[in-house]
C-alpha cells in the first residue's frame, strides 16, 4: 500500500509540477511521460506485489493510520489494470503527442493527466464516501478537460457538454446513493430499509460512467473527440470505476434480491447485443471502438447478473467464478480496448483519416501497426489464443454447470455471449481488414509511415500482457485470483478450471506444433515448385481496381440491413433531374439511436416546458429583491 | 402411443411456422388441410377403448378439412388469380419475433392451466400456438383467401384444444366445432368467390380502399 | 492399449476425413443419373494441388500466407477434441464443444481476413457474407447444446454422447429429434452445403465459401479443401452422435457404428443438396432463424417434461 500511496502522490506531484515550473517550458512531452511511466511502474510493481501477497504485503494496510483508505483484494486487482494501463499510454503518449505540441503548451493536458490517475487511485483507495466522491469528481473534471483538448471544433465541444452532463447526473445518483447508505461521518454503514432505491441510484450513478445502454450516449461522443491516449486511458480504465464502483455497492448492500441479479443480467445482455449492433454500422473507428466498449461493459455486466444469480440458488463456487470472470474481463477488457485505440490513434495520426471506408493497404506500410490491432481484434472477439477467450470461457463454464431447470438466465447468458461474439468478429474482421488489407482506397499509402517506436513500445507491452494470458491462463489465473476467496481456491470447480486452463495451453501448442508441420511441408513443397506474384486474379477479372473493392459499409451491409428494423441508417442522396446522366452522390450515416429518439426529444421538451419559467429570471433586481423578501417571509411564518 | 403423438403435435407445430412463412396461397391452403388431418388424428390415439364412433368421425374430419375445404378454397384462388401474397417491409423480421413471442406466451399459459391431459403434455402449448397462429395468419396476410385459411387454422386450433381437455363428450363438442367451420367456409367461400368476381383483385388491401369510396358516396 | 487407440483415433479422423465430401458428391451424382467422382476423388485433388507451386496475389501480406496452414491445423485440432467412436477424444473436459466452436471460429476469422487481403469485392463479398451467417450459426448450435446438456445432465462433449442411448431416444424421441434437426442445420450452414451455399458452382450469386478461397493455389488451396473435410466430420459427428448412439464398449464396434452414422450424414446432405435449391440470399437469416426456433422449442419441451 506505501508504495502505492507514493506513486500517486508522485502524480499529484507531477501535476503541481506542470502546473508551476513546467510552464515555462515549451517542450514538456518527454519529461511528463517519463514520470508518469516511471511512476506507474512503481505503482505496477507495487500493486503485483500486493496481489501476490494477498494484500498483506505492506504493514500499512491494517493499521489505523490511514482509517479513510484501505486496500483490499478487489482494489487491489484494479490499481493492477490502472497501472498497466498507465504505462503502456505514457510511453505511447510520448511519440503520439509530438505532433500537437508544436502547435501548443502541453503541460495543462499532462496535469489533467496526472490528475485523472491520481484520482482514480484515490477512488480505488477509498474508504469513506465523501473521499469517494471527492476523488470521482476530480476523475470526471480531469478527464473532461482531457476530452476537450481540441476544443476548438464543433464536435469536440458538444462532445464534451454531453461528457459533463453525463458525469454531473451521475454524480447526483452517487451522491444520493451514498446518502442513503452511510452514516453521518460518511462511512459505510450497512443498508438501512429502502435498499432497493439504494441500489438503483448506484446502478443508475455508476452506469453513466461505465456505459451501459441506456446510460451511455456519452461514450460514442467522448471517446472520438479526445486525443489517441486519452481515449484509450478513459475506455480502458475510467469506464471500469463504473464497474468498480458497482460491485461495491453490491457488497455494502448486501442481502441481494433476485431482482438485482436479473436487472444487471438482462441490462448486461441488451448492453452487449445492441452495443455491437450499434458498431457494425459505424464507419468512423473511434466510434466503432467506443460502441465496442459498451458492447464488452454488457459481457463483464452479464458476469455480475450471472454471479448474483447463481449465489441466490446456491452456487456458492460458481458465483465467486462468476465475479472471477467478470473482474478478468474487466483486465482483458482493459488491455486489448487500450490496445485498439493506441493502434487507431496512430492510424489516425500517420494517415490523417478516421474513415475506416478510406484506408486500407496499411499493413504494408505499418506492420508492427497492424500486427497489434490484430492481437487485440481477435482478443475483443474471444477467439482463442489470446485473453478475450479465457473469460468468455469462465462465463460459458459457470452458465453450464448451473444449468437446471429453474435456472433460466444461465441460457440467456450463453445465447447473449454466443450472439455477441460472432458479431464481434463481424465487427472486426471488417474493421481490421478494411484498414490494414486490401489496396488503399482514397489514401496514399506513399507517405504513410511507420508509427514512432514509442508508440510501438506502448502497444507492444499490452499485447504482451495479452498474448500471455491468453496461452498460460493457468498461471496467469492463478496469480490473479487464488487469494480472492479462500472458498473457491479450495473447492472442486477451482480444480476443475485449473485442469482446464492446462488443457488449453496443452491445445495451443499442439496447434503451433501442426501449424509448423504445414508450414514446413509447404516450404518443402514449395522449394521444388515456384512461387510466383501475380495480381489477384479474382475469377478471372481484368479490370480490378482499388475503387471496387470491399468497403467496410458493404462489408457489414447485410448485417446492417437485418438490424435496420432496431437502427435504420440515415441515408441522404439528392433527387436525381435531368434527362442525362450526371454526377450525383450518396451518403448514409449509422445515426446515434438513444440519443436522438430518446434524449433529444425529451431535452428539447424540457427546454420547452423550461421556458414558461423563464419570466421569473426578469433581470429587473427589484423583483429579485422582492424574491428575497418573500422567501424570509414565508420562513418566518413556517417557523411560527 | 405417446411419442406418436408428441410427433403429431411436433408436425402440427411445423404447420404453424410454414404458415407465417409461405408466400404462395396454394401452400397455405395445403398446409392448413394438412394440419387438419392431422389434428384428427389425434383422439384416435387418445381412446382406451375400441369404439367405432371416434373413426368415423376422423373419417369425416379427414374427409372435410382435407379434401372438402382446399377444393373450395383452390377454386376460389384459380378463380381471383390471388396465387401470391404482397411482400411487405420487415415481413421476415416481424413473422419471426411474433412467433417466438406466440411460442412463449402459450408455454407460459399451459404451465399455469393445471389439466391433466391424457395425450402429452405438449398438446395444450401447440393448441394455442395454432390458435394463435390462425389469428396471426389473419392479420399478416393480404389476400382474402389466406384470412379464410387463418380462420380455418384457428379452429384447428380449437380442435386440438378439444381433444386435450373434453375427456367425457368429445364427439360432442367436436361435431359442433366442425359445424361451426363448415358453415363459416361456406359462406365466406361464397362470399370471397362473388368479391373476386366483382372486383377483379381480392386482396384486403386494396378491399380497404372501398370504404373511402363508399364514404364518398354516402357523403353526395 | 488406451494410448494406441487415441493414436488410431487420431490417425483415422485426419485421415478419413477427406472422404465425406466424396461421398455427398457420388449422392448428388446417383440424383443426377450420372456416374459421378470417386469416392476418394478430394484425395487425388489434395494430392495433385500439393504437386503444385503458389501464386500469391501481390495485393496479399503476411495473413493470407499463413491463413492456410493456420486454418488446417486448427481444424486438425479441434477435430482431434472431439470423441470418437465410445471413446473421448485426446482432451475432455467441461465446456469442451465451447473451445471446439471457438477454434473453428478462429479459423473462420482467418479465412475472413484472407479474403479481404487479396482486395477483390469477390471475395469480400464471400467474407461478409460468412461473417453473416455465422452470426445466426452460433447460437443455434449452443441453443442445441444447452438441450442436449439438459438431457443428459453433462457438460463436456464426451460425456453427452456417452449419455446419449436408444434408451434415451425411446423417452425423448420428439426433443432428439428436434435436436438432430437443428444440428443438421447449422452443419448444412457452417459447411457451406446446399442450402447455404452451392459447393460446385463458381458464380458470385451462389457462392460464399467457394468464392474466399479464389486467390488461394497450391498446397494453399490443398490444406483449405483437408481443412473443410475435418469441420465437416467434425459437425457431422455431432449429429451422427445422436442418430446413431453407441453403447457396446467394444471399441471396434462403436467405431464402426460411428462412421457409418458419418456416413448416413454424409449421404442426406447429400441429398438435401439434390432436393433442394439453394436459398434465396436474403431468406437464409431467416431459415437460420428458423432453426434456432427449433432449437428454442426443443430446450422448452424438454423443460416442460422434466
Amino acid at each position: 500500500m506505501a508504495i502505492i500511496i507514493a506513486s500517486s502522490l508522485i502524480f499529484l506531484f507531477a501535476a503541481f509540477l506542470n502546473l508551476s515550473v513546467f510552464s515555462k517550458y515549451r517542450k514538456v512531452n518527454f519529461i511528463n511521460s517519463v514520470i508518469s511511466f516511471f511512476a506507474s511502474l512503481i505503482g505496477f510493481g507495487g500493486a503485483l506485489a500486493e496481489l501476490s501477497y494477498g494484500g498483506k504485503f505492506s504493514p500499512i494496510n491494517n493499521s489505523s493510520f490511514l482509517t479513510y483508505f484501505r486496500l483490499d483484494y478487489v482494489s487491489c486487482f484494479f490499481l493492477l489494470a490502472l497501472y498497466l494501463i498507465v504505462v503502456a499510454v505514457s510511453i505511447y503518449g510520448n511519440d503520439y503527442l509530438k505532433k500537437m505540441e508544436e502547435k501548443k503548451q502541453l503541460n495543462f493536458f499532462w496535469m489533467n493527466f496526472h490528475i485523472l490517475v491520481f484520482s482514480m487511485c484515490g477512488v480505488l483507495l477509498s474508504k469513506n464516501a465523501f473521499l469517494f466522491l471527492l476523488f470521482w469528481e476530480l476523475m470526471a473534471f480531469s478527464s473532461f478537460f482531457l476530452v476537450m483538448t481540441d476544443h476548438k471544433k464543433k464536435e469536440v465541444q458538444k462532445a464534451g457538454l454531453i461528457y459533463l452532463c453525463a458525469n454531473g447526473a451521475g454524480a447526483l445518483f452517487l451522491i444520493a446513493a451514498f446518502s442513503l447508505t452511510s452514516d453521518s461521518y460518511f462511512n459505510f454503514a450497512p443498508a438501512m430499509s429502502g435498499s432497493t432505491l439504494a441500489f438503483f441510484f448506484f446502478l443508475v450513478g455508476f452506469g453513466l460512467k461505465a456505459g451501459f445502454i441506456p446510460l451511455h450516449i456519452w461514450l460514442p461522443e467522448a471517446h472520438p473527440a479526445a486525443p489517441g491516449n486519452v481515449s484509450a486511458l478513459m475506455s480502458g480504465i475510467m469506464i471500469k470505476m463504473g464497474i468498480y464502483g458497482i460491485f461495491r455497492a453490491l457488497s455494502l448492500l448486501s442481502p441481494w434480491q433476485q431482482s438485482w441479479g436479473w436487472t444487471i443480467l438482462l441490462i448486461g445482455i441488451i448492453s452487449s447485443i445492441l452495443g455491437v449492433i450499434f458498431a457494425l454500422a459505424q464507419h468512423n473507428i473511434k466510434k466503432l471502438l467506443a460502441y465496442h466498449s459498451i458492447e464488452n461493459i454488457g459481457i463483464i455486466m452479464i458476469a455480475m447478473g450471472l454471479g448474483i444469480l447463481l449465489n441466490l440458488k446456491g452456487f456458492n463456487e460458481l458465483s465467486m467464478l462468476s465475479f472471477c470472470a467478470a473482474f478478468l474481463h474487466t483486465l482483458n477488457h482493459a488491455i486489448f480496448k487500450s490496445l485498439l485505440f493506441m493502434s487507431a490513434g496512430s492510424v489516425m495520426q500517420a494517415s490523417g483519416i478516421g474513415e475506416i471506408d478510406e484506408l486500407g493497404g496499411l499493413a504494408r506500410k505499418m506492420p508492427q501497426t497492424a500486427f497489434f490491432f490484430l492481437i487485440a481484434s481477435a482478443a475483443i472477439s474471444g477467439l482463442p489464443f489470446l485473453n478475450g477467450f479465457v473469460s468468455e470461457f469462465i462465463i460459458y463454464y459457470c452458465s453450464f454447470k448451473a444449468l437446471s431447470s429453474d435456472s433460466l438466465f444461465t441460457v440467456f447468458s450463453v445465447l447473449a455471449l454466443s450472439i455477441t461474439g460472432a458479431l464481434a468478429l463481424a465487427c472486426f474482421a471488417k474493421a481490421f481488414s478494411v484498414m490494414f488489407l486490401g489496396s488503399p482506397r482514397k489514401i496514399k499509402t506513399e507517405s504513410v509511415v511507420e508509427t514512432g517506436k514509442y508508440m510501438r513500445a506502448g502497444m507492444a507491452i499490452l499485447s504482451f500482457f495479452s498474448i500471455l494470458i491468453g496461452i498460460l491462463p493457468y498461471f496467469s489465473f492463478n496469480f490473479l485470483f487464488s487469494k480472492f476467496s479462500p472458498i473457491l481456491t479450495e473447492s472442486h470447480v477451482w480444480h476443475e478450471i485449473s485442469r482446464i486452463f492446462i488443457f488449453f495451453t496443452g491445445t495451443y501448442l499442439c496447434a503451433i506444433f501442426f501449424f509448423a508441420v504445414f508450414m514446413f511441408m509447404r516450404r518443402k513443397i514449395v522449394s521444388e515448385n515456384r512461387v510466383d506474384l501475380a495480381p489477384t486474379w479474382d475469377c478471372g477479372y481484368l479490370a480490378s481496381s482499388p475503387k471496387i473493392q470491399y468497403t467496410g459499409s458493404s462489408f457489414a451491409n447485410p448485417l446492417i440491413e437485418f438490424f435496420s428494423i432496431i437502427n435504420p441508417p440515415s441515408a441522404s442522396y439528392p433527387a436525381i433531374r435531368g434527362y442525362f446522366p450526371s454526377d450525383n452522390s450518396y451518403s448514409s450515416h449509422p445515426r446515434a439511436f438513444f440519443y436522438e429518439t430518446l434524449y433529444k426529444p425529451s431535452i428539447d421538451k424540457m427546454r420547452k416546458m423550461a421556458s414558461f419559467f423563464s419570466f421569473i429570471h426578469g433581470g429587473n433586481l427589484r423583483m429579485y429583491v422582492l424574491y428575497i423578501f418573500l422567501s424570509l417571509l414565508a420562513l418566518i411564518l413556517w417557523k411560527i | 402411443m405417446e411419442t406418436i403423438s408428441q410427433f403429431l403435435i411436433l408436425a402440427i407445430i411445423f404447420c404453424n411456422f410454414f404458415l407465417l412463412f409461405s408466400h404462395s396461397t396454394k401452400r397455405l391452403v395445403d398446409l392448413a388441410a394438412i394440419q387438419g388431418v392431422l389434428a384428427a388424428f389425434l383422439p384416435l390415439l387418445n381412446s382406451r377403448e375400441f369404439f367405432f364412433e371416434p373413426f368415423i368421425f376422423a373419417l369425416i374430419v379427414i374427409i372435410l378439412k382435407g379434401f372438402f375445404f382446399p377444393s373450395i378454397l383452390k377454386k376460389i384462388i384459380v378463380k381471383n388469380s390471388a396465387y401470391e401474397e404482397k411482400r411487405r417491409e420487415y415481413y421476415g423480421h416481424i413473422s419471426w419475433s411474433m412467433y417466438l413471442l406466440i411460442f412463449f406466451v402459450s408455454v407460459w399459459l399451459s404451465t399455469r392451466l393445471n389439466f391433466d391431459v391424457e395425450t402429452s403434455a405438449w398438446i395444450l402449448p401447440a393448441s394455442f400456438m395454432t390458435i394463435f397462429c390462425g389469428f396471426l395468419t389473419i392479420i399478416l396476410k393480404s389476400q382474402t383467401v389466406s384470412q379464410i385459411t387463418g380462420y380455418i387454422v384457428l379452429e384447428n386450433g380449437i380442435y386440438c384444444f378439444g381433444t386435450a381437455i373434453f375427456i367425457h363428450q368429445p364427439l360432442m363438442v367436436e361435431a359442433a366445432i366442425l359445424l361451426d367451420i363448415f358453415v363459416a367456409i361456406f359462406v365466406m367461400g361464397m362470399a370471397v368467390f362473388h368479391i373476386g368476381r366483382e372486383f377483379k383483385d381480392s386482396d384486403s388491401d386494396s378491399l380497404g380502399e372501398l370504404r373511402e369510396v363508399f364514404e364518398e358516396e354516402a357523403q353526395k | 492399449m488406451e494410448n494406441i487407440k487415441l493414436f488410431l483415433q487420431a490417425v483415422i479422423i485426419l485421415f478419413a476425413a477427406p472422404i465425406l465430401p466424396g461421398i455427398i458428391n457420388r449422392v448428388k451424382a446417383f440424383f443426377g443419373g450420372r456416374q459421378g467422382r470417386n469416392i476418394f476423388q478430394l484425395y487425388f485433388d489434395i494430392y495433385k494441388l500439393f504437386n503444385k507451386g503458389i501464386v500469391y496475389s501481390n495485393t496479399t501480406t503476411l495473413i493470407f500466407r499463413i491463413a492456410a496452414p493456420a486454418m488446417a491445423a486448427l481444424s486438425c485440432i479441434a477435430a482431434l477434441i472431439m470423441p470418437f467412436g465410445g471413446q473421448s477424444g485426446l482432451l475432455s473436459f467441461s465446456g469442451d464443444f465451447i473451445l471446439i466452436v471457438y477454434l473453428l471460429a478462429l479459423s473462420r476469422f482467418l479465412l475472413i481476413i484472407s479474403a479481404m487481403d487479396t482486395g477483390s469485392p469477390f471475395e469480400g463479398m464471400g467474407a461478409s457474407r460468412e461473417a453473416q451467417f455465422a452470426v445466426f450459426a452460433e447460437p443455434v448450435f449452443f441453443m442445441s447444446i444447452l438441450t442436449l446438456s439438459k438431457i443428459t445432465g453433462e457438460s463436456s462433449v464426451h460425456g453427452i454422447f456417452s449419455k446419449l442411448s436408444p434408451v434415451l431416444w425411446v423417452e425423448n424421441a420428439p426433443v432428439l429429434f428436434l435436436i438432430v434437426l437443428s444440428l443438421f442445420i447449422v452443419m448444412l450452414c457452417e459447411t457451406s452445403r446446399v442450402p447455404f451455399d452451392d459447393p460446385d458452382t463458381h458464380l458470385e450469386l451462389t457462392m460464399i465459401h467457394e468464392v474466399m478461397v479464389l486467390d488461394n493455389s497450391g498446397p494453399d488451396l490443398g490444406l483449405i479443401f483437408y481443412a473443410s473435410a475435418i469441420k465437416l466430420w467434425i459437425l457431422g459427428s455431432f449429429v451422427s452422435a445422436i442418430i446413431m448412439p453407441r453403447h457396446s464398449e467394444i471399441f471396434w464396434l462403436d467405431s464402426l457404428i460411428y462412421i457409418s452414422g458419418l456416413a448416413i450424414v454424409a449421404i442426406s446432405a447429400g441429398v438435401v443438396e439434390s432436393v433442394m435449391a439453394r436459398v434465396r440470399l436474403l431468406r437464409v437469416p431467416q431459415f437460420l432463424l428458423a432453426a434456432f426456433s427449433v432449437a428454442i422449442m426443443a430446450f422448452v419441451f424438454q423443460s416442460l417434461k422434466g
